[in-house]
């Protein structure tokens, strides 16, 4: 009986840390997908940035 | 039950399980537990944790402890992972509610970089404000509110004035009423109104660590300012009024109060005088445009004792002119490496001048960019010494420029590209036919005061490559900002 309750007892905590485990890597995989398009946001402000910059360059050189 | 679980999607058997396994997981394995059923129920889609679930199953009982030691190591190791890449996260986002278009490249270097003759111009032109009779606000509302007009008008408002811009009140009245209001440090009373006797514009710091230009006269007048200056510099008057000519030299060339400096150019004759009038003063600003990473970066290759000697050289006088070249420099510090922004040189006529000043600036400013050899200024900078194919062929091949500023010394390369050392229809056909996708956004920016050059310049290229093909190569006019380097 007490081996048993063991058994039991480990099972639960692998079902428990694999389930975790999985959880992690998913929100982790969420994470890196938001650090993709914030990247993407961040070069095209910077993208329209420069290009805001050279406008600005033109009507200081005008 | 075993037939069925088989049959059923898998994927609805997990989601069922993990609610089930989240309301009621103390009694889950008591109500339903055999191993069978564990077996085919396996929690997750993840193939990898399915197997290790499985591998876990098949393990003899006094493996499973360190088995699970492991698992839980992983998952630590997961969750650092995870909190690594949040915090990266929120930094991205941070950084993408930064105000757009204040510290960009070209508004920066514009900063430096001035190409105005005029005094109201130069400061006009670089977000300072200049109250002319047209916008001129009641003389006690705009003494009373200065600090207000300030804030609106932004960090980088330097106040001018233009002569008996109220005449409702002398010069000296106007003074003592800004001194009054707590906008000019009584401290510097004296040195203004000597200036104000002697006809002269003054610049000081107010109290609140602004700087004022008054300009009581119609001259052009600048001096030199830092924040930690709170006396005014008033250039000597030696006989009468001094001309416009005289003063001109005292061109403020750059202006950055995000480093509370405001540079000055100085002819040679004027500076060495500046000098041994108040050398402490002039020397807190040629030493600090200078800080020991720029000297060793300027100081980094080539090894050969004569080029390194000269750099040394290059890098003294750089120190005592202190600027324009160090401070585009610092500038582009700031770039990201990865955004591929060259800097070339429109080089001057003489090989010496470009070598002497030039060459250390540039190649600091390259090889912090880490651009690549073949992008070095050397290469191709020196109009004069390198044929026009291999010039335009080192720009269009590197795949590590995107972006290419010309900063221009001036008049003389500009001649040169006008007179056929690099002659215009050659560049046309020349990047028309070699440019890539990559140079997409590349344009000409034109229209400068290149003694008459730029017409022929800018527009021909401008009409005839760079709008049609859509290219963008921006030239940056900075005669004022590179002579300096090299007039002193």
């Amino acid at each position: 009986m007490f081996e048993k309750d063991n058994l039991e007892k480990y099972r639960k905590k692998a079902i428990y840390l694999l389930k975790e485990i999985t959880k992690t890597n998913e929100e982790i995989i969420k994470t890196k997908k938001e650090i993709i398009l914030e990247q993407e946001k961040l070069e095209n402000n910077q993208e329209k940035n420069q290009l805001n910059s050279m406008e600005f360059l033109l009507d200081f050189m005008d | 039950m075993i037939y069925k679980f088989n049959r059923i999607n898998r994927k609805i058997i997990k989601e069922k399980f993990l609610i089930f396994h989240h309301e009621n997981q103390e009694n889950f394995f008591q109500k339903e537990s055999s191993q069978i059923i564990l077996k085919d129920l396996k929690p997750f889609n993840d193939e990898e944790s399915n197997k290790k679930f499985e591998e876990f199953l098949n393990l003899p009982e006094n493996e499973r402890p360190i088995f699970l030691e492991n698992l839980e190591q992983e998952l630590n190791l997961s969750k650092n992972k995870l909190q690594e890449y949040q915090t990266k996260l929120q930094e991205l986002k941070l950084k993408n509610k930064e105000p757009k278009n204040t510290h960009n490249f070209f508004q920066q270097l514009n900063n430096t970089i001035l190409a105005q003759k005029s005094f109201y111009d130069t400061f006009s032109k670089r977000g300072c404000h200049t109250f002319s009779t047209k916008n001129k606000p009641k003389i006690d509302n705009f003494i009373n509110n200065i600090s207000k007009q300030r804030e609106n008008l932004g960090n980088k408002t330097i106040l001018c004035f233009e002569a008996n811009f109220y005449p409702e009140k002398s010069n000296s009245q106007f003074l003592e009423d800004l001194i009054t209001k707590g906008h000019i440090d009584p401290e510097n009373k004296g040195d203004i109104e000597i200036a104000l006797k002697n006809g002269l514009s003054v610049i000081t710091i107010s109290k609140d660590g602004y700087p004022v230009v008054i300009n009581f006269t119609t001259d052009l007048a600048a001096i030199t300012v830092q924040e930690t200056i709170t006396s005014v510099y008033i250039p000597e008057k030696k006989e009468g009024k001094p001309s416009v000519s005289q003063i001109v030299d005292l061109e403020i060339n750059a202006f950055d109060r995000e480093q509370g400096i405001i540079l000055a150019s100085f002819s040679e004759s004027k500076k060495k005088s500046l000098i041994s009038k108040n050398n402490d003063q002039f020397s807190i600003f040629s030493q600090q445009n200078l800080d020991s990473n720029d000297k060793n970066n300027l100081l980094k290759t080539p090894k050969e004792p004569n080029v390194i000697k000269e750099k040394q050289n290059a890098l003294s006088r750089l120190e005592k002119a202190g600027l324009g070249g160090t401070e585009i420099f610092k500038k582009l510090k700031k770039i990201d490496p990865e955004k591929k922004i060259g800097v070339i040189l429109m080089a001057p006529t003489n090989y010496s001048t470009y070598d002497n000043w030039l060459r250390p600036v540039f190649d600091g400013i390259h090889n912090n960019l880490k651009i690549k050899p073949q992008m070095k200024c050397e290469k191709y900078l020196t109009l004069k010494h390198a044929k026009k194919e291999e010039y335009l062929a080192a720009i269009l091949a590197s795949p590590f420029v995107k972006k290419i500023a010309f900063v221009g010394h001036g008049g003389e390369s500009m001649i040169e590209l006008a007179n056929g050392v690099l002659h215009e229809d050659e560049i046309s056909s020349f990047i028309a036919k070699n440019a890539d996708k990559n140079w997409q956004k590349l344009k000409f920016i034109t229209k400068e005061t290149c003694g008459g050059v730029n017409d022929t310049f800018g527009n021909s290229i401008a009409e005839k490559i760079s709008w049609n093909k859509g290219l963008l190569v921006p030239f940056i006019y900075a005669q004022k900002g590179i002579r300096q380097i090299h007039s002193s």
